[in-house]
């Protein structure tokens, strides 16, 4: 284990000196390299800062003025090093493991869960708990995360296109991790499926813009994603239909509650075929009261099964 | 926690030491307790800090003073450096902050995680505050609760619920065995006495959770039962056009292929008709539907949907 005592040495060099240091400086003040060749020492290098990167150590690289030309220079810095003390008590330790080991991040190893309480200040002693949910955590989440809390722009491949995003808010809803926030090449608000993301994600630097106040989230309204102004329209649900489309989406609008249970509600629409396929989806249960000329043309696309089946 | 590779083993003791540092007299068992550690692994690791670690010249003063007392104690002196821990790496944040917030997304949240949760959003970036929400799954709250407090007190349910695949609303008495959230959804698991058997329950869809006032019966040897085998179904292939492709992500397919002409073809299973006729209507009289075993054209049923769907407007 000569290796991790050497680890630990760059990271007490780095952390003591106020300059950085190049590659030289480290050799001759970290034990373990003075009987290496210099091709040796080279790639001993190498591969000690990958590895103190791998264990989380923000091991940067900095150009720093030299008698010929710059060099390469390796520094640690302080805030990005140090993990600000969150002062958690025992029982709120015990609290987050518990929530971490009953809500799974499937696709992130479980011994992060280990790794972050210990930075932390341990378990709290607590017991792991029995899982009680699961979410999938495609390859761009935790780079998404960290803008969102750094503020840093990112930059992804999306439907065929690059995209910049100054990232707001991230959401899980019905299943999917969504980010949400300001689109730099359209200049408008944008969401985005992280599970559609294609190829890596990468952020810029951090602070780089100041999120609203009003965070606009996704919306997963087929009606809505469209263009052009809104039509209001409104929808008889029945009872059987009526408590599960509200638990969905409890932000609806209920413009009637009849006695027998059923609700209509008001929708803003801009897309009319997510209208219509919103309707159908709820059989016979769901009824188009108006406008009427998107009552109209469901009545015709209805009617298309009928020419067909005759 | 052994073997550890030289990255991981760096990672614990930059944070683990830190800790040790600012509780002078803490002892081996304490420390081994906290982070669940075996005694083993501290006593390595503190040995390793005693004799290897430091900075140039690393005469005495300039070098990890690290030692275990007889009584357990142990003691640390340390230079500037390795005081704090490290920060949290995305991954690290995100395991403990999503869990945190999912658990969070119900009426009576627990105060102790709630502090918890934001005591890390303050250190984790200015944007932590109210930027990530995770909603596990949609249900009504009440019934959610219902389902809950069933569940953890082992009390028999009389749930109202509406089974979307066949388009029926029955009632029924379940003892649950197990609640869990998936793909956005909260699912009961329970044994029904209606269908004598385990099965599983969407928690949006039932209407109403009353407890009976029964305790639940033993049921040995349910909880690996499979619920519900896709495989099951009947397979059906269904043809639509390019506009269509968002079927591809909103139901389970056995196979998507894309015909030289761009449309798509598409194989799922299918346990009840009700669910495919929803489908056959939002896709449009333009969709081909084939049994794929039998080769039976199946548009009528999605005709037979559509006249009943076209009583109500006409």
């Amino acid at each position: 284990m000569a290796k991790v005592d050497r680890l630990l040495n760059i990271v007490a060099a780095l952390q003591a000196s106020s300059v950085p240091l190049t590659a030289e400086e480290i050799r001759e003040r970290v034990p373990g390299y003075e009987s290496q060749s210099d091709d040796t020492f080279r790639r001993t290098f190498e591969r000690d800062k990958d590895e103190l990167r791998q264990a989380g150590v923000p091991v940067e690289t900095v150009m720093v003025a030299h008698t010929e030309q710059p060099r390469a220079a390796y520094r640690i810095r302080r805030d990005r090093y140090e993990l600000a003390d969150p002062g958690l008590s025992p029982e709120e330790l015990a609290a987050l493991h518990l929530a971490a080991t009953s809500v799974r991040l499937v696709g992130i190893p479980v011994d992060e869960v280990e790794d972050a309480l210990r930075k932390l200040g341990g378990t709290g002693g607590g017991a792991a708990a029995a899982p009680v949910g699961s979410l999938d955590a495609p390859d761009a989440l935790a780079v998404v995360f960290a803008a969102v809390l750094d503020h840093a722009v990112i930059t992804f491949g999306y439907s065929g296109d690059e995209r910049h995003l100054e990232p707001h808010r991230l959401q899980y809803e019905q299943g999917q991790w969504y980010v949400s926030g300001h689109d730099l090449d359209r200049d408008a608000t944008r969401s985005f499926r992280l599970d559609r993301v294609a190829g890596p994600v990468t952020a810029g630097d951090a602070g780089a813009f100041t999120p609203p106040d009003d965070l606009p989230g996704v919306r997963l309204r087929p009606w809505e994603l469209g263009p052009g102004p809104a039509e209001t329209a409104h929808v008889l649900l029945e009872p059987t239909v009526a408590a599960s489309v509200l638990a969905e989406d409890p932000e609806l609008t209920v413009s009637a509650t009849q006695p027998d249970g059923s609700v209509v509600i008001e929708l803003e629409v801009r897309n009319p075929a997510g209208l219509r396929s919103f309707v159908l989806s709820h059989l016979d249960h769901a009824e188009l009261l108006d406008p009427p000329g998107h009552r109209r043309d469901l009545i015709d696309w209805l009617g298309g099964f009928e020419r067909l089946s005759s | 926690m052994s073997p550890a590779t030289a990255s991981e083993r760096v990672e614990r003791i930059l944070s683990v030491l830190p800790w040790i540092v600012e509780e002078p007299g803490t002892t081996v068992q304490q420390v081994c307790d906290r982070f669940g550690m075996t005694e083993r692994d501290l006593r390595a690791d503190l040995d390793l800090l005693m004799y290897e670690v430091g900075i140039h010249p690393f005469t005495p003063d300039a070098r990890v003073d690290a030692y275990v007392e007889d009584d357990g104690r142990i003691q640390i002196h340390l230079g500037d450096y390795f005081r704090r821990p490290l920060r949290l790496t995305p991954d690290e944040a995100l395991v403990l902050y999503a869990a945190g917030q999912a658990l969070l997304d119900r009426p009576d949240p627990d105060p102790v995680l709630a502090r918890a949760v934001a005591k890390l959003a303050a250190v984790l970036g200015d944007g932590a505050d109210d930027s990530v929400d995770v909603r596990l799954g949609d249900a009504d709250p009440d019934v959610l609760d219902a389902v809950r407090r069933a569940t953890d007190a082992g009390q028999r349910l009389r749930i109202d619920y509406y089974s979307f695949g066949r388009d029926e609303r029955t009632e029924r008495e379940v003892d649950p065995l197990r609640l869990s959230a998936r793909d956005g959804h909260w699912y009961l698991r329970a044994w029904c006495h209606r269908a004598g058997g385990v099965r599983e329950f969407r928690v949006d869809r039932i209407d109403t959770a009353v407890p009976t006032g029964d305790a639940v019966d033993d049921h040995p040897n349910v909880e690996q039962a499979d619920v519900l085998d896709l495989s099951d179904g009947r397979p059906v292939a269904l043809v639509v056009g390019a506009e269509d492709e968002w079927i591809v992500d909103a139901v389970p397919t056995e196979s998507v292929t894309t015909d030289a002409d761009g449309r798509i073809r598409v194989v799922l299973r299918v346990t009840a008709e009700p669910w495919l006729q929803r489908l056959l209507l939002r896709l449009g009289p333009t969709v081909e539907a084939r049994d794929v075993d039998t080769g039976d054209d199946l548009r009528p049923l999605g005709a037979t949907a559509a006249r009943r769907v076209l009583r109500r407007y006409r």
